[in-house]
């Protein structure tokens, strides 16, 4: 699913034009990463919860080249969806 | 941020309503939520993908399940603090000494991948992804001499100066900007000489030693490494004193080849494999040379390519770099870092002076002998270092670390023999190191069951009882821990198992399994019903005893060394005060106490005493038991004496005759047979009862059956009405009459002179009533012949449709026959009957019938 798709369906349902709903579309996912950018977690009910963890120094080892590596730490957002968008999702008819 | 707040935020943006806003908000949700449910995926320009997927959610229940995977951007501007960091190859494992203290669980997965071990556990990485194809000595020979990028920076000692820093550092360095000297706390001339360097990373840099001792306090508390750290870390320290110095460190450290560092890093082990048990310690690897290969970024930037997966695809090794964090922004990243790459470079020159500093090697020797004779011969050959003292209690908690060890790899080598199969690990290192203890390993063993099995038979000197019994303490824990179970479970039932029996017959612990498996069952069996046999076996045994055939019999061994014990001991001394024994103990299953009282006795006498012991014990049970009355005590409880009787002779029993008590007991067949006759006769009453009731349901039946059976002749005949067969009617009143007129008159042509016995026959039977009518079947001809008081008439069918019936009279009058129509109304309707005649006779109207009617 496109984002174009998704907010032609949009359109159907919200009071806005398309111009306007697409502006807020961007702008709540724009919110939600700048939220993550400052390490910030971000829960949308309904959705799930943006979180930032850090993770350590990794040591790797190639055996096919005898080498260990460094991999250095990394900020990583990890996203846990909402109990209730899977049980919505997984929901029988 | 909550949900609110975007909400809010939306609101405050737009100026629209919080209530729009999240209508907005949900309704977007609503069709998000539609989607996934659908299995679609999400894309969303810059932010990423909401993918959805199924997995085992619950309950072993299969479900779509949902995952983000954010734009690059996204990700790289989260990770801002860290995307400047880049993979660095930390050690050259070279001769795949590392991997002989990896273990196999590490080595397992396809030789193709990576494991990469943290905190959290390990992943597999597939080589591919790496662009390095090359071997590292090329790689080495490029970076230095290949591409103009690259500057190698060498530190000529100045030694006046600090004594801490004795080592040469060789610096690969990358595009070197000035602002990556500042930050980088790898030590470069300038800085150095200058002092412009941060205080931290000098520091860090210039106390190796202090580095080393913290180090080692550490690691004392954990007392099983103490003794690899220890003498590792000691020449470490000894090392640049010796080494840095005598060698000039005029050498760089790239030439040096790695099959000259292959000692150094097999040395190294010890060190390699601390931080991976240790997770608290900073890490410390060998390494030969210091690389740091850049992290290259893709041209092509993927939108949802998870960033962490492509960090090692993306190394490249024509280029070379050392890559740390800006020291005061990641103060964890410099402490951490900075000291895994202090490490690595004091190991680097290590390697690289591996060959002139022999001395150091032989500590290690001394230490640890038998890896390093496994390892390499060399060292073995070397000097010794001054420090010779070391205390016998290290020595003996290295060995068994080394016994641990030795066995690991016992089990780790069934599995890489399954793996060298399928070629998938191959280490020649491994035979070679394993082999040797190995063989050592067995012999002990051997000696062990020698030494048990002299027990076991009586015979048993005291020198090899003292070493056995110093082994037994060790290996007992690991050969007991089933017989400990199942210890325990007999304990739970309040019977304990007597374990002397076990170290005194070879054959108890095959009983001893098969009271494992019975175990449950059987002991309560044991404490009632048992008894009885034992006393006979008492008996029997005192008689074998006497005859002096026992070990034929019972084929027992134990029972021999109690004769001898008995004979010898009778020519020897019949007063021999035996010591007062708690056989409770013994039979609790003390095993501690049992083996004691054996050294003891055994040191005392050299003659068995346990047997005697055990004869004595056998004795008085039996003469208890003949006292006793021969009936079983049920509630009495037994005690272990009676218990340790029972089984013992059980077992001899077993060996001789038929197992009849482990399957569940001589009781159990008297009860099997019991229930086979309730069975039986249960069964016969059943097969009585299902044949009553097969007579009476029988009988039952025909009596209904032959009441049905004329009914139903009837009701068959009566509904027969379609069919040409029709019986049943009522007086059809006058318009009959009117029709049998009509019949008579036209019926007279074609009359049959009737004979005379027929109407004799006639004038038997009953005479009818005007309207009456009787119905002859005449299966014959397929007809109904009637008669009445006019005569008889062959009733071709009766039909319920006027048409029909007339149909079938113009049909009957086509061929002849005098056929008409009569109308009879009944209850069921009125039915509209054909019939052909009239006739005198019956006969008449039956050969009728059969020429023209059939």
């Amino acid at each position: 699913m496109n984002k174009k798709s998704l907010l032609n369906k949009i359109v159907f349902r919200s009071k806005f034009d398309k111009k306007k709903s697409e502006e807020i579309f961007n702008f709540i996912f724009k919110s939600i990463s700048e939220e993550l950018k400052q390490q910030s977690s971000v829960e949308i009910e309904g959705l799930g919860t943006f979180e930032v963890k850090h993770r350590g120094i990794k040591r790797a080892i190639d055996k096919k080249r005898n080498r260990e590596y460094l991999i250095p730490p990394k900020d990583k957002i990890y996203f846990t969806p909402d109990e209730s968008l899977i049980a919505k999702i997984n929901e029988k008819r | 941020m909550n949900k609110i707040d975007l909400i809010n935020k939306i609101s405050s943006e737009f100026g629209i309503s919080k209530i729009e806003s999240s209508e907005y908000l949900e309704s977007l949700l609503d069709i998000l939520a539609k989607s996934f449910r659908k299995g679609k995926n999400i894309n969303i320009a810059e932010f990423g993908k909401l993918r959805s997927f199924t997995k085992y959610i619950e309950d072993g229940r299969r479900g779509k399940f949902i995952s983000f995977s954010p734009v690059k951007k996204l990700a790289d501007d989260v990770n801002s603090d860290f995307n400047d960091l880049f993979a660095t190859t930390v050690a050259l494992l070279n001769d795949k000494s590392r991997f002989d203290l990896i273990s196999i669980e590490e080595l397992e997965p396809e030789e193709d991948s990576i494991i990469v071990f943290d905190d959290s556990g390990y992943e597999d990485i597939p080589v591919e992804r790496f662009a390095i194809d090359e071997e590292p000595e090329d790689l080495i020979e490029r970076s230095i001499s290949g591409s103009g990028n690259i500057t190698i920076e060498e530190v000529d000692f100045e030694l006046d100066k600090g004594n801490e820093i004795e080592e040469d550092y060789a610096v690969e360095t990358i595009g070197h900007d000035d602002s990556q000297d500042e930050i980088i706390p790898e030590i470069i001339e300038d800085e150095i000489s200058h002092g412009t360097l941060d205080d931290d990373i000098v520091n860090v840099l210039k106390s190796e030693a202090t580095f080393e001792n913290e180090l080692t306090e550490s690691e004392s508390e954990i007392e099983q490494d103490t003794q690899k750290s220890k003498s590792f870390y000691e020449e470490l320290i000894s090392e640049p004193e010796e080494i840095s110095f005598a060698d000039g460190t005029t050498e760089e450290p790239e030439t040096s080849t790695p099959s000259d560092v292959t000692e150094v890093d097999t040395d190294i082990k010890y060190k390699v494999e601390e931080p991976i048990e240790e997770e608290s310690e900073p890490i410390t690897i060998s390494d030969k040379v210091t690389e740091v290969i850049p992290y290259k970024e893709k041209e092509e930037t993927e939108e949802f390519v998870d960033p962490d997966d492509l960090l090692p695809g993306h190394m490249k090794d024509d280029v070379i770099e050392n890559v740390v964090a800006p020291p005061g922004d990641h103060i964890a990243l410099t402490d951490d870092l900075l000291k895994i790459i202090e490490e690595r470079r004091r190991l680097l020159l290590e390697s690289d002076n591996g060959d002139d500093t022999e001395t150091v090697e032989p500590e290690i020797h001394e230490s640890k002998p038998e890896v390093t004779e496994t390892i390499s011969d060399k060292v073995i050959s070397e000097e010794k270092s001054p420090e010779d003292v070391i205390d016998d209690n290290e020595l003996r908690k290295v060995e068994a670390e080394r016994q641990k060890f030795l066995d690991e790899q016992k089990s780790k080598k069934e599995v890489t023999n399954i793996l060298e199969e399928y070629g998938i690990y191959r280490e020649p290192t491994d035979e070679e190191i394993e082999s040797k203890p190995e063989e050592k390993k067995p012999t002990d063993e051997d000696e062990e069951k020698f030494n048990s099995i002299l027990k076991q038979y009586g015979i048993y000197n005291e020198e090899n009882g003292k070493d056995s019994s110093d082994t037994e303490t060790q290996d007992v824990t690991e050969e007991d821990e089933e017989e400990q179970k199942v210890k325990n479970i007999l304990e739970e039932y309040g019977i304990q198992r007597d374990e002397e029996v076990d170290e005194v017959k070879p054959e108890e612990p095959e009983t001893g399994n098969i009271l494992d498996e019975y175990g449950v069952i059987r002991e309560p069996v044991d404490e009632t019903e048992v008894p009885t046999p034992e006393i006979e076996s008492d008996t029997s045994k005192e008689q074998a005893r006497e005859e002096g055939n026992i070990l034929d019999e019972y084929g027992v061994i134990r029972d021999t060394d109690e004769k001898t014990t008995e004979q010898e001991q009778e020519k020897a001394d019949d007063d021999i005060e035996i010591p007062e024994m708690d056989f409770g103990k013994i039979f609790k299953g003390e095993v501690e106490s049992d083996t004691h009282v054996q050294d003891e006795i055994i040191e005392d006498e050299r003659e068995v005493v346990i047997p005697d012991e055990l004869k004595t014990l056998h004795e008085e049970i039996s003469e208890e038991k003949k006292d006793l009355p021969p009936p079983p005590p049920v509630n009495v409880e037994p005690s272990y004496d009676d218990v340790f009787e029972l089984r013992t002779e059980t077992t001899s029993q077993k060996t001789s005759s038929s197992k009849p008590e482990y399957n569940l007991g001589l009781n159990k067949e008297e009860e099997e047979k019991d229930d086979s006759k309730i069975f039986t006769l249960s069964f016969v009453i059943l097969i009585f009862v299902i044949l009553i009731v097969a007579l009476l349901t029988y009988t039952v039946f025909n009596y209904g059956l032959i009441g049905s059976d004329k009914e139903k002749a009837q009701e068959m005949i009566i509904e027969d009405e379609p069919t040409e067969q029709v019986i049943t009617e009522e007086d059809a009143g006058q318009n009959q009459r009117m029709d049998l007129l009509k019949t008579d008159e036209t019926d007279d042509v074609e009359e049959v002179p009737v004979p005379t016995e027929v109407q004799e026959r006639q004038g038997d039977q009953r005479q009818l009533a005007p309207g009456e009518e009787e119905q002859i079947a005449y299966p014959e001809a397929k007809v109904v012949i009637i008669r009445t008081k006019d005569g008889y008439f062959i009733q071709v069918g009766s039909y319920s449709r006027e048409n029909v019936a007339q149909q079938k009279v113009a049909e009957l009058k086509g061929k002849g026959a005098d056929a008409f129509m009569i109308r009879s109304e009944l209850e069921r309707g009125t039915f509209y009957r054909v019939r052909v005649g009239s006739f005198d006779n019956l006969d008449s109207a039956k050969s009728y019938a059969d020429k023209n009617l059939n």
